[in-house]
């Protein structure tokens, strides 16, 4: 197994060592001073190697990750974009389905309870004629009733009358006694009509009564498809609510991969000015501006927002 | 009727992430890719009625954009938003003394972008 590679710093001290051998006495410092800028060239120009070396391999990094997340980011945001397109129309042609269903059936079920209230108010003004019959059969009992009481009347005066005449009125008092005979039966089968028309009348259902009753449970069926549907409708905006929220935390990630990516080249950036200001000091520049005040301590932080 | 938004970033994913945010809130949206762009939009489209912008991009950076957009009168009223990585005080007092209304380091968040958005436009 090979020996782990060195850092760049000791491997310059190793060959610094190897190029001052044998080592330089003090009092020899003026004589060996050519050697010793030689050896500090070949410093500098081991760092410059170094550094440029390594800002190279971060800078290739950096692209391999800009590039890699830019490709991931553009495919994610489009898948996330068509899948929510998708479900939304999906959804909105499932609203319209179940609207143009729920107006249908409204509408069938308007006709039927139209066609029904016609049907009993035609079952209505039947029953009123019936019992307008009934009213008149009654009006007609009740002279037959006053009828047989005159004739019952009549017979009992015959009969009186024909005890006058004796034996002469007694073919006359058996035609009274058949009259009232025959006044009782008629009282009796009027008294069978007024009962039987009676229990007609008792017997009719209510009948406005019964359209009231089917008009209501109509409506209350019209007003459960009418929830329903709305239910159907409320299930399928929440499930595009649900969609947009995913999609939404999808886009803070990817947006987080952005920002990072941003970042790394402003970190590639301030590499390729460290080199630049270190090559100058190679070349011996004294002088440099100062390097800009990062202001690190007050920036502001990402995902902040501030309106002015 | 939908607002319309306009949207300058060099960054194509950028301008698309904005934009789902935005259209999902019911926003029409127009993109630019740089200050210049951002410029010509804003001068040959009336229905801007709020813009989105980074601070570095090629051509003509969010600041300088925001500069020239505001010495003209007819856009004097128009919100500019940066949405950006910088988080420097002295960049963002640049904005603030440009005309910016507002400032978001990336990464945003949707919600708080669609509020903001409706808020301003709807002030406008």
């Amino acid at each position: 197994m090979s020996a782990p590679r060195q850092p760049w710093w000791r491997r310059l001290l190793r060959a610094s060592r190897q190029q001052a051998q044998p080592p330089v006495a003090e009092s020899q410092v003026p004589a060996a001073q050519p050697r010793l800028l030689e050896m500090g060239d070949i410093r500098a120009e081991l760092v410059k190697a170094e550094l440029a070396r390594g800002r190279a391999r971060v800078s290739e990094r950096v692209e391999g990750v800009k590039s890699l997340s830019e490709r991931e980011i553009l495919a994610c945001g489009q898948v996330l974009a068509t899948l929510v397109d998708e479900v939304r129309d999906q959804i909105d042609e499932a609203r319209h389905a179940m609207q143009a269903s729920s107006a249908r059936s409204e509408a069938l079920t308007s006709r039927f309870i139209s066609e029904m209230q016609q049907d009993l108010q035609t079952q209505e003004a039947a029953v009123g004629q019936v019992l307008q019959l009934a009213d008149g059969i009654e009006e007609a009992v009740h002279a037959i009733r006053r009828l047989t009481r005159h004739a019952e009347m009549l017979a009992l005066n015959s009969k009186i009358e024909a005890g006058r005449f004796g034996d002469q009125g007694k073919g006359f008092a058996v035609i009274a006694e058949n009259l009232r005979e025959l006044s009782r039966t008629i009282e009796t089968a009027a008294g069978q009509v007024d009962a039987s028309v009676g229990a007609v009348r008792e017997g009719l259902p209510p009948v406005s009564d019964c359209a009231s009753s089917m008009q209501n449970r109509t409506r209350a069926f019209i007003d459960h498809l009418a929830d329903q549907a709305r239910s159907q409708g409320d299930l399928g905006t929440n499930g595009l609510d649900v969609v947009i929220a995913l999609s939404n935390e999808a886009l803070s990630h990817l947006t987080f991969q952005d920002a990072a990516s941003q970042k790394l080249s402003t970190i590639a950036g301030v590499l390729e000015q460290v080199d630049a200001r270190i090559e100058r000091v190679l070349a011996g520049e004294t002088e440099l501006e100062d390097a800009p005040d990062d202001e690190t301590d007050d920036q502001q932080l990402p995902g902040q927002m501030i309106l002015f | 009727m939908s607002k319309t938004v306009l949207i300058v970033d060099d960054s194509a994913t950028i301008r698309q992430q904005v934009s789902m945010a935005l259209k999902q809130a019911g926003f029409a949206i127009v993109e630019a890719a740089d200050g210049r762009e951002g410029l010509n939009q804003i001068d040959s489209n009336r229905e801007i009625a709020m813009v989105v912008c980074d601070v570095n991009m090629p051509n003509m950076n969010g600041l300088e954009m925001i500069e020239q957009v505001k010495r003209k009168p007819e856009h004097k009223a128009l919100p500019i938003l940066m949405l950006t990585t910088e988080g420097q005080p002295s960049m963002v007092r640049r904005a603030k003394e440009a005309g910016a209304v507002g400032w978001i380091v990336k990464p945003f968040d949707a919600n708080q972008l669609v509020q903001t958005a409706r808020h301003l436009t709807k002030a406008g």
